[in-house]
């Protein structure tokens, strides 16, 4: 193709998403790719630790960003800023079954690859000079004692890496961490470790009442919040630069509107906070508007970034949200699309993670059943009554055979 | 019968359509079949004096560089195409000699160039003044 005719493309290709304000775009910064393994563990570890909240049922999440422009989320190197795409692919499950009457056994698997490439992709990345690609897998064993509440569960946790561009800082290509989550009732504690040493431990108490793991639909005890502790070991032979970090998520109105915020300690302060309204306490919809502190280290700003964004089932719409700047390279200035679908199943109930009751899909269900079924007696003629109790639940049969003599009614009582 | 027919028609469509989905995904998404991830990268010394030593990309802060056309090309001679993944607004160094066979004192002109991507060509022509300049053609 020649050139000017690629320029008329390129530039076709750049109205539709202007009018979007992705001109705007801002470069994802070199040291937001080497940060990236901590963070993808520790979400990792954070959504298993909602999941686990039950202990058993199922779950099941998948996902990617769609970023249509290369000139979107550019890197920003020594060099300037590159044309390409970050990405960001996830997927988990979660499944267990009864082996006696009040355990459970589970098994568990947490996948996502992430970085930025040359090309847009799904599968074979371009792996450019500039490239980072990388992925973390968490995966373990659960056992959930039903009668007394309560969940064990443990395995491990790999950072690999797939690509590493000349411009990045040297890392270590492949790391193996180990991980255990103990819950007991609304209480519990998360691990991870680098061989001896402790990377971060994380105290949670989920005080609020979930009618999804036995709780109330409403009430004063839904109103109590979910706290959690983690203290993150940052440099594993150095205890003293240890950080905390608080978060506090809080009911303020029946469990579809909800506040957030997130404290660092002793040095770094607000971290982050949100207002989320869920339509509906299974989550499967949100609207969220966040706020949260940049990083100076990475972004050489320490200021706050205001955003929002719309998550339905399938897919997902964000302007500089709090989960995208941390989850996503400190993506910001651009709208970021996210085809995801999670689901989380309890004892016949459905919702997305961190849902407190069940999704409306399946009081229609019901509704239709109900109207379905056909009227109470059947208006025929029957010879023998259990022919009656055949002919229940079969509305459409008009005729009705017996031995030797044949009945038959029509609609209109014609005949 | 018409919807009987469309039946016929559509099915094998939708299998079609699967069917061309998979490999659509395993290459990826569509927008590189016509946007360009790199760029091949061809210098022509359109000059009548000057000696083009080398062309490598510098970090804006001058710390490190990057080779890409690492060739002599005497005056009114072309480079080999030299293939680079360098999309966007970069600086780039051109080392020269003021003369036809690329001997004497090495100077060094620096530019800021917008690569596209695809199959560039880039002429070097010297003013009047003799400082070097550069066009994509």
């Amino acid at each position: 193709m020649g050139m000017q005719m690629r320029k008329v493309v390129k530039r076709a290709l750049c109205i539709l998403p202007m009018a979007f304000g992705l001109s705007v775009a801002d470069a994802v910064p070199l040291a937001a790719f080497s940060e990236t393994g901590s963070h993808s563990r520790d979400q990792q570890l954070l959504e298993i630790r909602d999941v686990m909240r039950g202990g058993r049922g199922g779950f099941l999440d998948l996902g990617f960003n769609y970023t249509p422009l290369a000139s979107q989320l550019p890197l920003e190197s020594p060099y300037g800023e590159h044309e390409g795409y970050a990405f960001r692919q996830h997927v988990a499950g979660f499944g267990s079954g009864a082996v006696t009457r009040q355990s459970q056994l589970g098994a568990l698997l947490w996948f996502e690859r992430s970085g930025w490439d040359g090309e847009d992709f799904f599968v074979y990345p371009k792996y450019n000079a500039f490239s980072h690609v990388a992925s973390t897998t968490t995966w373990g064993l659960t056992y959930t004692h039903i009668k007394h509440d309560v969940t064990f569960a443990g395995g491990m946790q790999h950072y690999n890496v797939e690509h590493v561009g000349d411009v990045y800082p040297e890392e270590s290509d492949s790391l193996l961490y180990s991980w255990a989550h103990l819950r007991w009732n609304h209480f519990s504690v998360q691990g991870n470790f680098y061989r001896s040493n402790v990377r971060f431990l994380r105290l949670s108490l989920d005080l609020e009442s979930r009618l999804v793991y036995g709780g109330y639909s409403k009430g004063l005890l839904t109103y109590l919040p979910n706290i959690d502790l983690t203290v993150y070991n940052k440099s594993a032979d150095k205890f003293s630069a240890d950080t905390y970090r608080m978060n506090w998520e809080q009911n303020l109105y029946g469990q579809i509107l909800y506040a957030e915020v997130s404290y660092d300690f002793p040095d770094d302060g607000f971290h982050s906070a949100a207002l989320k309204y869920y339509p509906d306490a299974s989550r499967m919809v949100a609207f969220e508007a966040t706020c949260i502190r940049r990083n100076k280290k990475i972004d050489g700003t320490d200021d706050l970034l205001w955003g929002g964004g719309i998550e339905f089932p399938f897919v997902r719409f964000a302007y500089n949200s709090s989960y995208d700047y941390e989850n996503f390279f400190h993506a910001k200035g651009t709208f970021i699309v996210e085809f995801q679908f999670n689901l989380a199943s309890i004892d016949g109930f459905l919702f997305a993670r961190g849902g407190t009751r069940s999704a409306p899909l399946e009081t229609i269900k019901v509704e239709k059943k109900n109207k379905d079924l056909p009227p109470e007696g059947d208006g025929l003629i029957h010879l023998n009554p259990s022919d009656a109790s055949t002919s229940v639940g079969s509305g459409k049969t008009k005729t009705l055979e017996a031995t030797g003599i044949r009945y038959e009614k029509s609609g209109n009582g014609g005949n | 019968m018409v919807r009987s027919a469309m039946k016929a028609f559509v099915r094998p469509l939708f299998a079609l359509c699967v069917f061309c989905a998979l490999p659509l995904a395993l290459t990826g998404c569509l927008s590189h079949w016509f946007l360009e991830s790199e760029t091949r990268l061809q210098l022509e010394n359109a000059t009548e004096d000057y000696s083009i030593i080398s062309l490598d990309v510098v970090a804006l802060d001058g710390s490190i560089y990057s080779s890409w056309i690492r060739q002599t090309v005497l005056p009114g001679e072309r480079s080999r195409v030299e293939e680079g993944d360098w999309i966007g607004e970069f600086k780039v160094r051109v080392k020269y000699t003021e003369s036809k066979d690329a001997s004497g004192d090495t100077l060094v002109d620096y530019r800021v160039l917008d690569f596209e991507g695809g199959s560039m060509y880039l002429q070097v022509t010297a003013s009047e003044k003799g400082k070097l300049q550069y066009k994509f053609r």
